[in-house]
């Protein structure tokens, strides 16, 4: 592997621990695979190329050492870099630069990781469609809201970046782009710093080339913090050293999703289930305990309340300078009654309890990432796929529980597909050591795109 | 607590006197499409020992600072 541009994570770490890389080769390599492939992906909103070869310099000088060190990674422009642009995605923020770093970027910065930029981000992280073009076929979207940070690491723009979910905003463009996205426990990572859409809902994650990448960039953002109200204070295990692979126990496979799924999805999520039973995992089939469309129904009412509550003064005063969807999330969740905001939350909780009922009886849940292919690039979001899609993540979302996708072959047509495992409560390091061993053992591994 | 969802126009209405905020086409397709999900929510039971307790965590110190 004579590019470095190819490495990830946790392997370029390692060669420059072990002298056989510097920080600033691998900023440099990476670089240079920006500027042949950024024209045509767009998955960037600022490339920090001095900060990032200064920062690479210090580390090579030895200045800087930490878990992370010459690591570099991309960052969602929905989370404060101190000296980068945090736009958000939105023409009302353009140009804004944040004075601080959010503390999930500030702990990379302390660990040795470089910032290599800003990706992009739908507007305000809702579903209206970015710039950012898939890898795998430039013709097709790469999904959203953490649209760049898929794309920037499906081509080997950056070996990782952060993104965010509040829906499907990790697991959707992860498994549209064929690379792992993880999102933690809601309160494993703190959000400060992070521009928000709903506050009950917002969880920040990580895209990622292997699961082994997705741990080690965990254990650097993980934990409480004094200025943060949304992290627990459980404490932040050695997430790459717990989670080495190990073969699951008991896996419930949730069918439900199936029927609406796409054939070739559908048979993907089957075929691959016969092969963790082959491999000697326990897999039960089973199906969600609840309605999906309550769960849906439930999570708009939140979300867009919130998302109200959140955006009521700039919405009042420019709410032409909204992009459609996001202008429709949040005018309707001014018309949303207290009292269906309360009962919504009263329904979400009884969902979460119900999901950790399973999840006694089972290790992990699997089910696909997405029930469909990526739509085509700038296709108007919503319709019946994007629904369904969203059955796949919102579970996990809604509940707080962690969830993974891995890619787990093409169609037909060269697109990814993936399958998502879901895990206990703050069982990150259960979750992660199965996906490792998916990835080893069953092959679910990411593989770079080339776009034409 | 309502047994059904409201309608879209009660909707649109509280929103003009709660906010000012004009109705409008867009307005009326959001007030649509809240009651229909304002509707599936009240068409659910709920029992009244149902709060809004999430299983939930403490906070205390950074766990790294």
């Amino acid at each position: 592997m004579n590019e470095p541009w190819r490495l990830t994570l946790s392997e370029g770490i390692r060669r420059i621990r072990e002298g056989r890389l510097t920080a600033s080769a691998w900023v440099q390599s990476l670089l240079g695979r920006v500027d042949a492939l950024e024209e045509r992906v767009r998955a960037w909103v600022q490339v920090d190329r001095e900060g990032a070869l200064a920062a690479a310099a210090r580390i090579d000088q030895g200045e800087i050492r930490g878990g992370l060190s010459g690591a570099p990674v991309g960052i969602k422009d929905i989370i404060d870099v101190k000296g980068l642009v945090r736009e958000a995605g939105s023409p009302l923020f353009k140009g804004y630069v944040p004075e601080e770093d959010s503390i999930a970027a500030g702990r990379l910065r302390a660990a040795g990781a470089i910032i290599l930029g800003k990706t992009v981000t739908t507007q305000f992280a809702n579903p209206d469609p970015g710039p950012t073009r898939n890898p795998w076929n430039l013709s097709r979207s790469p999904g959203g809201s953490s649209s760049g940070s898929a794309a920037a690491v499906a081509c080997g723009m950056v070996p990782a970046a952060l993104g965010s979910q509040t829906g499907g905003s990790v697991i959707g463009p992860a498994t549209f782009c064929g690379v792992v996205g993880f999102k933690p426990t809601r309160g494993r990572v703190p959000l400060a710093g992070v521009f928000s859409l709903s506050w009950t809902l917002d969880h920040l994650g990580v895209l990622s080339r292997t699961a082994e990448d997705a741990a080690l960039l965990l254990a650097h953002i993980a934990g409480a913090h004094p200025a943060d109200d949304t992290a627990a204070d459980a404490p932040v295990p050695d997430y790459p050293a717990e989670s080495l692979p190990r073969r699951p126990g008991s896996v419930l496979f949730l069918k439900g999703l199936l029927s609406r799924a796409h054939p070739e999805v559908a048979d993907a999520a089957l075929r691959e289930a016969a092969r963790l039973r082959e491999a000697g995992v326990a897999v039960e089939e089973g199906d969600l305990p609840f309605d999906f469309d309550l769960m849906h129904a439930t999570h708009r009412i939140i979300m867009r309340a919130e998302a109200a509550s959140y955006h009521e003064a700039l919405f009042r005063a420019c709410p032409e300078d909204y992009a459609p969807t996001i202008r429709q999330t949040v005018l309707s969740g001014f018309m949303i009654p207290a009292v269906h905001y309360l009962r919504a939350l009263r329904f979400r909780a009884r969902l979460a309890r119900e999901l950790e009922t399973l999840l006694r009886r089972h290790e992990l849940l699997l089910l696909p990432s997405m029930a469909s292919f990526p739509p085509p690039w700038g296709a108007a979001p919503g319709g019946k796929p994007s629904q369904v899609n969203r059955l796949a993540t919102e579970a996990f979302s809604h509940s707080g529980l962690p969830c993974i996708t891995l890619p787990a072959g093409r169609g037909k047509e060269g697109l990814p597909m993936g399958l998502q495992l879901g895990g206990r409560r703050f069982g990150e390091s259960d979750l992660l050591a199965a996906a490792r061993w998916c990835e080893e053992e069953l092959g679910w591994r990411s593989e770079i795109a080339n776009p034409a | 607590m309502p047994e059904k969802g409201l309608l879209p126009a009660q909707i649109e209405e509280a929103m003009r006197l709660i906010y000012g905020l004009p109705v409008d086409a867009r307005s009326r397709a959001a007030a649509e499409e809240v009651a229909k999900d304002l509707e599936r929510l009240s068409g659910a039971e709920l029992r009244p020992e149902e709060g809004l307790a999430m299983p939930r965590h403490r906070r205390t110190e950074s766990a790294h600072e």
